[in-house]
Protein backbone atom coordinates (compact mmCIF):
# COMPACT_ATOMS: atom_id res chain seq x y z
CA UNK A 1 0.00 0.00 0.00
CA UNK A 2 1.28 3.56 -0.79
CA UNK A 3 2.62 5.18 1.95
CA UNK A 4 2.41 9.09 2.31
CA UNK A 5 3.35 11.59 4.83
CA UNK A 6 1.10 15.17 5.34
CA UNK A 7 1.95 17.65 7.46
CA UNK A 8 -1.15 20.10 8.65
CA UNK A 9 0.64 23.88 8.53
CA UNK A 10 -0.67 26.76 10.53
CA UNK A 11 -0.93 29.37 12.68
CA UNK A 12 -1.66 28.23 16.51
CA UNK A 13 -5.27 27.89 16.49
CA UNK A 14 -6.10 27.71 13.30
CA UNK A 15 -8.11 24.46 13.49
CA UNK A 16 -5.57 21.98 12.18
CA UNK A 17 -6.12 19.18 15.17
CA UNK A 18 -9.91 19.69 14.63
CA UNK A 19 -9.55 19.27 10.94
CA UNK A 20 -7.45 15.57 11.93
CA UNK A 21 -9.65 14.63 14.04
CA UNK A 22 -12.95 15.27 11.70
CA UNK A 23 -11.24 13.34 8.95
CA UNK A 24 -9.93 10.61 10.94
CA UNK A 25 -12.46 10.60 13.72
CA UNK A 26 -15.33 12.27 12.24
CA UNK A 27 -15.34 14.25 15.74
CA UNK A 28 -15.21 17.50 16.57
CA UNK A 29 -14.70 19.45 20.05
CA UNK A 30 -15.78 23.18 20.76
CA UNK A 31 -13.46 23.45 23.14
CA UNK A 32 -9.67 24.95 21.85
CA UNK A 33 -6.67 22.81 23.36
CA UNK A 34 -3.61 23.72 22.04
CA UNK A 35 -1.10 21.14 20.70
CA UNK A 36 2.75 21.73 21.91
CA UNK A 37 4.13 18.66 20.35
CA UNK A 38 3.37 16.57 17.42
CA UNK A 39 0.66 14.01 16.97
CA UNK A 40 0.77 11.49 14.32
CA UNK A 41 -2.62 10.23 12.93
CA UNK A 42 -3.39 7.46 9.83
CA UNK A 43 -5.93 7.20 7.23
CA UNK A 44 -6.30 5.18 4.58
CA UNK A 45 -8.28 6.86 1.60
CA UNK A 46 -8.98 5.19 -1.69
CA UNK A 47 -7.66 7.44 -5.16
CA UNK A 48 -8.73 6.26 -8.04
CA UNK A 49 -8.01 2.58 -7.62
CA UNK A 50 -5.24 2.56 -4.97
CA UNK A 51 -5.40 2.78 -1.23
CA UNK A 52 -3.19 5.62 0.45
CA UNK A 53 -2.29 5.25 3.53
CA UNK A 54 -2.06 8.90 4.62
CA UNK A 55 0.21 9.30 8.01
CA UNK A 56 -1.25 12.83 9.04
CA UNK A 57 1.46 14.57 11.29
CA UNK A 58 -0.14 17.31 13.22
CA UNK A 59 2.01 20.29 13.76
CA UNK A 60 1.89 22.31 16.28
CA UNK A 61 0.63 25.85 15.92
CA UNK A 62 3.23 28.62 15.02
CA UNK A 63 3.58 31.61 17.40
CA UNK A 64 5.79 33.87 19.31
CA UNK A 65 6.45 30.76 21.81
CA UNK A 66 7.14 27.94 19.17
CA UNK A 67 8.96 27.74 16.06
CA UNK A 68 7.91 24.74 13.92
CA UNK A 69 11.36 22.97 12.91
CA UNK A 70 11.63 22.17 9.38
CA UNK A 71 13.28 19.16 10.09
CA UNK A 72 9.52 17.90 10.73
CA UNK A 73 8.81 18.36 7.30
CA UNK A 74 11.31 15.74 6.38
CA UNK A 75 10.03 12.70 4.11
CA UNK A 76 6.38 14.45 3.72
CA UNK A 77 4.95 13.97 0.56
CA UNK A 78 2.38 16.98 0.76
CA UNK A 79 0.94 19.67 3.31
CA UNK A 80 -1.84 20.98 4.13
CA UNK A 81 -1.44 24.95 5.08
CA UNK A 82 -4.64 25.80 7.15
CA UNK A 83 -6.33 29.28 8.03
CA UNK A 84 -8.30 30.59 9.80
CA UNK A 85 -11.02 32.73 7.66
CA UNK A 86 -11.90 35.36 11.37
CA UNK A 87 -8.70 35.73 12.06
CA UNK A 88 -6.34 38.17 8.62
CA UNK A 89 -3.42 37.09 10.57
CA UNK A 90 -3.36 33.80 10.31
CA UNK A 91 -3.52 34.17 6.24
CA UNK A 92 0.19 35.97 6.63
CA UNK A 93 1.62 33.54 8.69
CA UNK A 94 0.38 30.59 6.29
CA UNK A 95 2.13 32.87 3.73
CA UNK A 96 5.12 32.94 5.51
CA UNK A 97 5.33 28.82 6.41
CA UNK A 98 4.48 28.22 3.14
CA UNK A 99 7.49 30.26 1.86
CA UNK A 100 9.58 28.26 4.92
CA UNK A 101 8.43 25.06 3.81
CA UNK A 102 9.59 25.18 -0.06
CA UNK A 103 13.08 26.32 1.01
CA UNK A 104 13.23 23.94 3.45
CA UNK A 105 12.07 20.59 1.44
CA UNK A 106 11.33 22.59 -2.27
CA UNK A 107 7.99 22.20 -4.33
CA UNK A 108 5.70 19.63 -2.61
CA UNK A 109 2.04 19.19 -3.32
CA UNK A 110 -0.46 21.34 -1.04
CA UNK A 111 -3.68 22.65 -0.03
CA UNK A 112 -5.47 25.48 1.63
CA UNK A 113 -7.85 24.67 3.91
CA UNK A 114 -9.60 28.09 4.70
CA UNK A 115 -11.12 26.83 8.09
CA UNK A 116 -14.05 27.97 10.31
CA UNK A 117 -16.22 29.04 6.83
CA UNK A 118 -19.36 28.17 9.91
CA UNK A 119 -18.62 31.50 11.03
CA UNK A 120 -18.22 33.08 7.56
CA UNK A 121 -19.92 36.11 8.59
CA UNK A 122 -16.90 36.90 10.75
CA UNK A 123 -14.20 36.23 7.88
CA UNK A 124 -11.62 38.92 7.62
CA UNK A 125 -10.00 37.17 4.68
CA UNK A 126 -12.19 38.95 1.57
CA UNK A 127 -12.58 37.40 -1.30
CA UNK A 128 -10.63 39.02 -3.70
CA UNK A 129 -7.52 37.77 -1.45
CA UNK A 130 -8.90 34.11 -1.53
CA UNK A 131 -9.12 34.56 -5.43
CA UNK A 132 -5.28 35.90 -5.67
CA UNK A 133 -4.51 32.66 -4.13
CA UNK A 134 -6.07 31.00 -6.55
CA UNK A 135 -4.32 32.94 -9.14
CA UNK A 136 -1.22 31.46 -7.77
CA UNK A 137 -2.39 28.32 -8.70
CA UNK A 138 -2.99 27.38 -5.55
CA UNK A 139 -5.87 24.89 -4.10
CA UNK A 140 -7.94 26.57 -1.75
CA UNK A 141 -10.54 24.87 0.21
CA UNK A 142 -13.30 26.56 2.06
CA UNK A 143 -13.80 24.47 5.22
CA UNK A 144 -14.98 23.75 8.53
CA UNK A 145 -13.56 21.06 11.36
CA UNK A 146 -17.10 21.56 12.94
CA UNK A 147 -19.31 20.91 10.58
CA UNK A 148 -17.07 18.48 8.25
CA UNK A 149 -17.90 20.91 5.22
CA UNK A 150 -15.17 20.41 2.23
CA UNK A 151 -12.56 18.75 5.07
CA UNK A 152 -12.54 15.08 3.31
CA UNK A 153 -12.75 17.65 -0.04
CA UNK A 154 -9.35 19.12 1.07
CA UNK A 155 -7.44 15.91 1.85
CA UNK A 156 -8.81 13.68 -0.59
CA UNK A 157 -7.61 16.37 -3.07
CA UNK A 158 -4.20 16.62 -1.79
CA UNK A 159 -4.34 12.43 -1.64
CA UNK A 160 -4.70 12.78 -5.52
CA UNK A 161 -1.71 14.99 -5.84
CA UNK A 162 -0.25 12.16 -4.30
CA UNK A 163 -0.44 9.90 -6.16
CA UNK B 1 30.18 4.26 38.43
CA UNK B 2 29.49 0.50 38.91
CA UNK B 3 26.97 -1.01 36.54
CA UNK B 4 24.42 -1.94 39.10
CA UNK B 5 24.44 1.65 40.03
CA UNK B 6 23.97 3.05 36.89
CA UNK B 7 21.43 0.33 36.38
CA UNK B 8 19.13 1.59 39.49
CA UNK B 9 20.24 5.12 38.63
CA UNK B 10 18.18 4.80 35.02
CA UNK B 11 15.34 3.09 36.58
CA UNK B 12 14.47 5.78 39.41
CA UNK B 13 15.25 8.35 36.29
CA UNK B 14 12.70 6.12 34.08
CA UNK B 15 14.24 7.40 31.09
CA UNK B 16 14.81 4.28 28.10
CA UNK B 17 18.76 4.81 27.34
CA UNK B 18 19.87 3.33 24.10
CA UNK B 19 23.15 3.16 21.96
CA UNK B 20 23.78 2.91 18.51
CA UNK B 21 26.53 0.65 18.05
CA UNK B 22 29.17 0.84 15.25
CA UNK B 23 26.97 -1.61 12.99
CA UNK B 24 24.15 1.14 13.01
CA UNK B 25 21.93 -1.20 15.16
CA UNK B 26 20.17 -0.02 18.52
CA UNK B 27 21.32 -1.45 21.80
CA UNK B 28 18.99 -0.88 25.34
CA UNK B 29 21.60 -0.01 28.30
CA UNK B 30 20.13 -0.63 31.49
CA UNK B 31 16.36 -1.94 31.86
CA UNK B 32 13.59 -0.99 29.24
CA UNK B 33 11.21 1.26 31.21
CA UNK B 34 7.68 -0.26 31.55
CA UNK B 35 5.65 2.66 29.61
CA UNK B 36 8.30 2.17 27.00
CA UNK B 37 6.99 -1.49 26.47
CA UNK B 38 3.46 -0.37 27.15
CA UNK B 39 3.67 1.98 24.24
CA UNK B 40 6.35 -0.07 21.51
CA UNK B 41 5.39 -3.41 22.77
CA UNK B 42 7.20 -4.96 19.32
CA UNK B 43 10.14 -2.58 19.33
CA UNK B 44 11.16 -4.21 23.28
CA UNK B 45 10.68 -7.05 22.59
CA UNK B 46 14.28 -7.79 21.60
CA UNK B 47 16.16 -5.24 23.37
CA UNK B 48 19.65 -6.22 22.43
CA UNK B 49 18.67 -5.69 18.90
CA UNK B 50 16.52 -3.25 19.42
CA UNK B 51 14.34 -1.92 16.19
CA UNK B 52 13.89 1.50 16.69
CA UNK B 53 11.74 1.70 13.01
CA UNK B 54 9.34 -0.10 14.90
CA UNK B 55 8.23 2.37 17.55
CA UNK B 56 6.97 5.51 15.84
CA UNK B 57 7.58 7.75 12.70
CA UNK B 58 8.39 10.75 15.03
CA UNK B 59 11.14 8.58 16.17
CA UNK B 60 12.39 7.64 12.68
CA UNK B 61 12.34 11.14 11.69
CA UNK B 62 14.55 12.12 14.54
CA UNK B 63 17.06 9.91 13.80
CA UNK B 64 18.53 11.56 10.59
CA UNK B 65 19.15 14.30 12.98
CA UNK B 66 20.60 12.54 15.69
CA UNK B 67 22.49 10.45 13.03
CA UNK B 68 24.48 13.57 11.53
CA UNK B 69 24.36 15.04 15.56
CA UNK B 70 26.60 11.92 16.42
CA UNK B 71 28.54 11.62 13.34
CA UNK B 72 29.56 15.30 14.01
CA UNK B 73 30.37 14.47 17.82
CA UNK B 74 28.71 17.62 18.64
CA UNK B 75 28.88 18.96 22.51
CA UNK B 76 25.67 19.47 24.55
CA UNK B 77 22.63 17.51 23.25
CA UNK B 78 20.06 17.24 20.23
CA UNK B 79 16.49 17.52 21.31
CA UNK B 80 13.79 16.04 19.47
CA UNK B 81 10.71 18.27 20.58
CA UNK B 82 7.95 16.50 21.98
CA UNK B 83 5.64 14.17 20.14
CA UNK B 84 2.31 12.44 21.44
CA UNK B 85 1.81 8.46 21.48
CA UNK B 86 -1.19 6.32 22.18
CA UNK B 87 -0.68 3.59 23.94
CA UNK B 88 -3.28 0.49 23.76
CA UNK B 89 -6.12 1.77 25.88
CA UNK B 90 -6.08 5.10 24.07
CA UNK B 91 -4.14 7.17 26.57
CA UNK B 92 -2.05 9.53 25.47
CA UNK B 93 1.20 10.45 26.43
CA UNK B 94 4.56 12.42 25.86
CA UNK B 95 7.35 11.48 24.49
CA UNK B 96 10.98 13.48 23.86
CA UNK B 97 14.15 12.10 22.80
CA UNK B 98 17.15 13.58 22.75
CA UNK B 99 21.06 12.67 20.96
CA UNK B 100 24.31 13.00 23.11
CA UNK B 101 27.41 12.21 22.88
CA UNK B 102 29.16 10.11 25.46
CA UNK B 103 33.04 9.96 24.35
CA UNK B 104 32.57 8.61 21.49
CA UNK B 105 29.79 6.59 22.56
CA UNK B 106 26.40 7.51 20.57
CA UNK B 107 23.49 7.81 22.79
CA UNK B 108 19.87 8.18 22.21
CA UNK B 109 17.72 8.97 25.53
CA UNK B 110 13.90 8.71 25.03
CA UNK B 111 11.83 10.51 28.36
CA UNK B 112 8.40 10.06 29.23
CA UNK B 113 7.28 13.52 29.65
CA UNK B 114 5.15 13.81 32.81
CA UNK B 115 4.65 16.84 34.67
CA UNK B 116 6.80 19.44 33.95
CA UNK B 117 5.71 18.81 29.95
CA UNK B 118 1.91 19.02 31.15
CA UNK B 119 2.74 22.65 32.64
CA UNK B 120 4.30 23.64 29.89
CA UNK B 121 1.37 23.15 27.68
CA UNK B 122 -1.41 24.33 30.54
CA UNK B 123 1.03 27.61 30.00
CA UNK B 124 1.07 27.83 26.30
CA UNK B 125 -2.66 26.80 26.35
CA UNK B 126 -2.91 29.94 28.80
CA UNK B 127 -1.03 32.02 26.44
CA UNK B 128 -2.79 31.38 23.29
CA UNK B 129 -6.08 31.96 24.78
CA UNK B 130 -4.91 34.95 26.07
CA UNK B 131 -3.66 36.13 22.54
CA UNK B 132 -6.61 35.26 21.06
CA UNK B 133 -9.00 37.12 23.52
CA UNK B 134 -6.72 40.20 23.52
CA UNK B 135 -6.86 40.24 19.20
CA UNK B 136 -9.99 40.06 19.70
CA UNK B 137 -10.55 42.71 22.24
CA UNK B 138 -8.59 44.77 20.13
CA UNK B 139 -10.70 44.32 17.12
CA UNK B 140 -13.91 44.56 19.17
CA UNK B 141 -13.23 47.75 20.85
CA UNK B 142 -12.28 49.35 17.38
CA UNK B 143 -15.61 48.37 15.98
CA UNK B 144 -17.41 49.51 19.20
CA UNK B 145 -15.20 52.95 18.74
CA UNK B 146 -16.91 53.48 15.43
CA UNK B 147 -20.11 51.92 16.24
CA UNK B 148 -20.77 54.69 19.03
CA UNK B 149 -19.43 57.40 17.07
CA UNK B 150 -21.78 55.99 13.93
CA UNK B 151 -25.13 55.27 16.41
CA UNK B 152 -24.80 58.74 17.89
CA UNK B 153 -24.52 60.80 14.88
CA UNK B 154 -27.30 58.71 13.10
CA UNK B 155 -29.80 59.27 15.95
CA UNK B 156 -29.18 62.96 16.34
CA UNK B 157 -29.29 63.40 12.41
CA UNK B 158 -32.83 61.60 12.03
CA UNK B 159 -34.40 63.11 15.24
CA UNK B 160 -33.33 66.61 13.51
CA UNK B 161 -35.12 65.44 10.65
CA UNK B 162 -37.74 65.04 12.18
CA UNK B 163 -38.39 67.62 14.20
CA UNK B 164 -37.74 70.12 11.01
CA UNK B 165 -41.12 67.82 9.67
CA UNK B 166 -42.94 69.14 12.38
CA UNK B 167 -41.98 72.62 12.84
CA UNK B 168 -42.88 72.44 8.89
CA UNK B 169 -46.15 71.03 9.11
CA UNK B 170 -47.22 73.24 11.99
CA UNK B 171 -46.75 75.91 9.89
CA UNK B 172 -49.77 74.68 7.83
CA UNK B 173 -53.32 75.34 8.05
CA UNK B 174 -54.14 72.39 10.15
CA UNK B 175 -58.18 71.22 11.52
CA UNK B 176 -58.29 71.22 14.74
CA UNK B 177 -57.40 67.39 14.84
CA UNK B 178 -54.74 68.01 12.87
CA UNK B 179 -53.26 70.17 15.33
CA UNK B 180 -53.81 67.74 18.16
CA UNK B 181 -52.48 65.08 16.16
CA UNK B 182 -49.09 67.23 15.86
CA UNK B 183 -49.19 68.00 19.48
CA UNK B 184 -49.35 64.47 20.01
CA UNK B 185 -46.34 64.02 17.37
CA UNK B 186 -44.32 66.68 18.90
CA UNK B 187 -44.60 65.65 22.46
CA UNK B 188 -43.54 61.83 21.39
CA UNK B 189 -40.95 64.06 19.13
CA UNK B 190 -39.64 65.29 22.99
CA UNK B 191 -40.06 62.37 24.51
CA UNK B 192 -37.95 60.78 21.70
CA UNK B 193 -35.49 63.99 21.86
CA UNK B 194 -34.89 63.38 25.98
CA UNK B 195 -34.27 59.03 25.22
CA UNK B 196 -31.64 59.77 22.51
CA UNK B 197 -29.87 62.57 24.30
CA UNK B 198 -29.62 60.25 27.40
CA UNK B 199 -28.47 57.60 25.15
CA UNK B 200 -25.64 59.82 23.61
CA UNK B 201 -24.98 61.02 26.83
CA UNK B 202 -24.28 57.48 28.10
CA UNK B 203 -22.09 56.64 25.15
CA UNK B 204 -20.19 59.84 25.46
CA UNK B 205 -19.39 58.93 28.73
CA UNK B 206 -18.04 55.79 27.24
CA UNK B 207 -16.27 57.39 24.43
CA UNK B 208 -14.62 59.47 27.21
CA UNK B 209 -13.46 56.47 28.84
CA UNK B 210 -12.56 55.19 25.56
CA UNK B 211 -10.75 57.97 24.53
CA UNK B 212 -8.81 58.95 27.69
CA UNK B 213 -4.95 58.42 27.11
CA UNK B 214 -2.42 58.82 29.76
CA UNK B 215 0.89 58.28 28.12
CA UNK B 216 3.36 56.10 30.30
CA UNK B 217 7.00 56.64 29.92
CA UNK B 218 8.29 52.96 29.93
CA UNK B 219 5.74 52.53 27.31
CA UNK B 220 6.03 54.99 24.87
CA UNK B 221 6.33 53.82 21.62
CA UNK B 222 9.21 53.80 19.60
CA UNK B 223 7.25 54.76 15.65
CA UNK B 224 10.71 53.01 13.82
CA UNK B 225 10.34 49.61 15.34
CA UNK B 226 6.21 49.63 15.72
CA UNK B 227 6.74 50.67 11.68
CA UNK B 228 9.03 47.85 11.07
CA UNK B 229 7.19 44.65 12.89
CA UNK B 230 4.10 45.79 10.84
CA UNK B 231 6.12 45.95 7.87
CA UNK B 232 7.39 42.20 8.82
CA UNK B 233 4.05 41.47 9.50
CA UNK B 234 2.65 41.99 6.05
CA UNK B 235 5.68 41.70 3.52
CA UNK B 236 3.94 37.70 3.15
CA UNK B 237 0.93 39.63 1.68
CA UNK B 238 2.79 42.23 -0.15
CA UNK B 239 4.50 39.51 -1.50
CA UNK B 240 0.83 37.69 -2.69
CA UNK B 241 -0.14 41.48 -4.00
CA UNK B 242 3.69 41.55 -6.24
CA UNK B 243 3.62 44.71 -4.62
CA UNK B 244 7.53 45.53 -3.12
CA UNK B 245 7.11 46.59 0.42
CA UNK B 246 9.71 48.51 1.61
CA UNK B 247 11.22 51.54 4.77
CA UNK B 248 12.76 53.71 2.73
CA UNK B 249 16.39 52.99 2.45
CA UNK B 250 17.09 56.53 3.50
CA UNK B 251 15.45 56.21 7.15
CA UNK B 252 17.98 56.61 9.94
CA UNK B 253 17.63 53.57 11.57
CA UNK B 254 20.55 54.56 14.36
CA UNK B 255 18.18 57.14 16.33
CA UNK B 256 15.09 57.14 18.58
CA UNK B 257 12.03 57.35 16.74
CA UNK B 258 9.50 57.78 20.37
CA UNK B 259 6.70 59.53 19.29
CA UNK B 260 3.32 59.95 21.70
CA UNK B 261 1.22 57.19 21.15
CA UNK B 262 -0.06 53.64 22.26
CA UNK B 263 1.80 50.82 20.74
CA UNK B 264 -0.79 48.27 19.84
CA UNK B 265 -3.16 51.16 18.40
CA UNK B 266 -0.10 52.52 16.72
CA UNK B 267 0.75 49.76 14.73
CA UNK B 268 -3.07 49.10 14.00
CA UNK B 269 -2.67 52.78 12.41
CA UNK B 270 0.03 51.89 10.36
CA UNK B 271 -1.06 48.31 9.28
CA UNK B 272 -4.41 50.19 8.26
CA UNK B 273 -2.45 52.66 6.17
CA UNK B 274 -0.29 49.97 4.71
CA UNK B 275 -3.25 46.98 3.95
CA UNK B 276 -4.50 49.80 1.48
CA UNK B 277 -1.50 50.76 0.43
CA UNK B 278 -1.04 46.84 -0.76
CA UNK B 279 -4.50 47.02 -1.63
CA UNK B 280 -4.74 48.97 -4.58
CA UNK B 281 -0.55 49.50 -5.52
CA UNK B 282 -0.32 47.61 -8.69
CA UNK B 283 1.51 44.43 -8.96
CA UNK B 284 5.80 45.14 -9.01
CA UNK B 285 5.21 48.35 -7.74
CA UNK B 286 6.62 49.82 -4.85
CA UNK B 287 5.16 50.65 -1.28
CA UNK B 288 7.20 52.60 0.48
CA UNK B 289 7.28 53.57 4.07
CA UNK B 290 8.85 56.69 5.28
CA UNK B 291 9.71 58.24 9.16
CA UNK B 292 11.00 62.07 9.07
CA UNK B 293 11.28 64.58 11.76
CA UNK B 294 10.47 68.31 11.48
CA UNK B 295 11.73 69.14 14.87
CA UNK B 296 8.35 68.83 16.45
CA UNK B 297 6.71 66.13 15.37
CA UNK B 298 7.81 62.38 13.53
CA UNK B 299 5.75 61.90 10.32
CA UNK B 300 5.01 58.55 9.19
CA UNK B 301 4.07 58.68 5.48
CA UNK B 302 3.02 55.65 3.36
CA UNK B 303 3.10 56.36 -0.69
CA UNK B 304 2.06 53.78 -3.65
CA UNK B 305 1.38 53.58 -7.02
CA UNK B 306 -2.29 53.16 -7.34
CA UNK B 307 -4.81 54.68 -8.84
CA UNK B 308 -5.14 57.62 -5.94
CA UNK B 309 -8.16 58.71 -4.54
CA UNK B 310 -10.95 60.20 -6.66
CA UNK B 311 -10.96 63.61 -5.86
CA UNK B 312 -14.61 63.75 -4.91
CA UNK B 313 -13.62 61.34 -2.14
CA UNK B 314 -10.54 63.18 -0.85
CA UNK B 315 -12.74 65.43 1.37
CA UNK B 316 -14.61 62.75 3.21
CA UNK B 317 -11.66 60.06 3.22
CA UNK B 318 -11.14 59.69 7.21
CA UNK B 319 -14.88 60.25 8.01
CA UNK B 320 -17.38 57.66 9.39
CA UNK B 321 -19.39 56.56 6.77
CA UNK B 322 -16.80 57.76 4.09
CA UNK B 323 -18.22 56.95 0.78
CA UNK B 324 -15.85 55.26 -1.18
CA UNK B 325 -16.27 53.56 -4.58
CA UNK B 326 -14.93 50.09 -3.89
CA UNK B 327 -15.45 50.38 0.16
CA UNK B 328 -11.32 49.71 0.19
CA UNK B 329 -10.88 52.54 2.75
CA UNK B 330 -14.20 51.89 4.48
CA UNK B 331 -13.97 52.43 8.53
CA UNK B 332 -10.20 52.33 8.51
CA UNK B 333 -8.87 55.58 8.05
CA UNK B 334 -11.70 56.83 10.23
CA UNK B 335 -10.28 54.61 12.82
CA UNK B 336 -6.43 56.01 12.34
CA UNK B 337 -7.81 59.79 12.54
CA UNK B 338 -9.12 59.01 15.60
CA UNK B 339 -6.67 57.38 17.35
CA UNK B 340 -4.22 60.22 15.88
CA UNK B 341 -5.98 62.65 17.21
CA UNK B 342 -6.37 60.90 20.16
CA UNK B 343 -2.33 62.05 20.71
CA UNK B 344 -2.29 65.09 19.33
CA UNK B 345 -1.33 64.41 15.99
CA UNK B 346 -2.78 64.51 12.50
CA UNK B 347 -3.24 62.72 9.47
CA UNK B 348 -3.77 63.52 6.07
CA UNK B 349 -3.67 62.75 2.60
CA UNK B 350 -2.26 64.20 -0.68
CA UNK B 351 -2.06 62.63 -4.22
CA UNK B 352 1.57 61.92 -5.52
CA UNK B 353 2.79 64.19 -8.61
CA UNK B 354 2.76 61.27 -11.06
CA UNK B 355 0.47 58.23 -9.71
CA UNK B 356 -0.65 56.75 -6.22
CA UNK B 357 -1.30 58.29 -2.97
CA UNK B 358 0.37 59.64 0.24
CA UNK B 359 -1.11 59.00 3.62
CA UNK B 360 1.12 60.63 6.08
CA UNK B 361 0.40 60.65 9.83
CA UNK B 362 1.77 63.20 11.68
CA UNK B 363 3.19 62.57 15.56
CA UNK B 364 4.29 64.77 18.07
CA UNK B 365 7.96 63.48 19.23
CA UNK B 366 7.90 61.76 22.66
CA UNK B 367 10.42 64.22 24.78
CA UNK B 368 11.22 62.76 27.97
CA UNK B 369 9.89 64.74 31.37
Amino acid sequence: MLQKKICMLGSFAVGKTSLVARFVRSIYSEKYHTTVGVKIDKKQVPVEDKLVNLILWDLYGEDEFQKVHMSYLRGASGYLLVIDGTRRETLDKALVLQQRTEEAVGKLPFVVVMNKVDLKDSWEIDDRTIEELVNKGWQVFHGSAKTGLGVEDAFTALARQLV
Amino acid sequence: MSEALLTDLLAALDVMVIERLPDSSFTVVGNIPAWFTWLYTDAAANPQQLRLDLTSPFLENFLVDAEAFWNESRPGQLKSGSWEEKGPSGKEDNLEAAALCLGDRKILLIELLGIAHEERRRLLQIAREKALLQSQLIKETQKKEILLHCIAHDLVGLLMGVRVSLSLLGSESLSPTGKDYLTMGQRQYNQQERLVNDIVQAFSAEMESLGTFKLEADKVPNLLSCTRQVINELTAMASLHKVNLQLDPATDCHREWKVVGERLRLQRVILNLIENALRVGPPFSVVNVSLHDDGVNVILTVEDEGAGVAAELVGTLFQKFAPTKSGQYGFGLYFCRIMVERWGGTIGYAPRPNRGSRFWVKLPKFISP
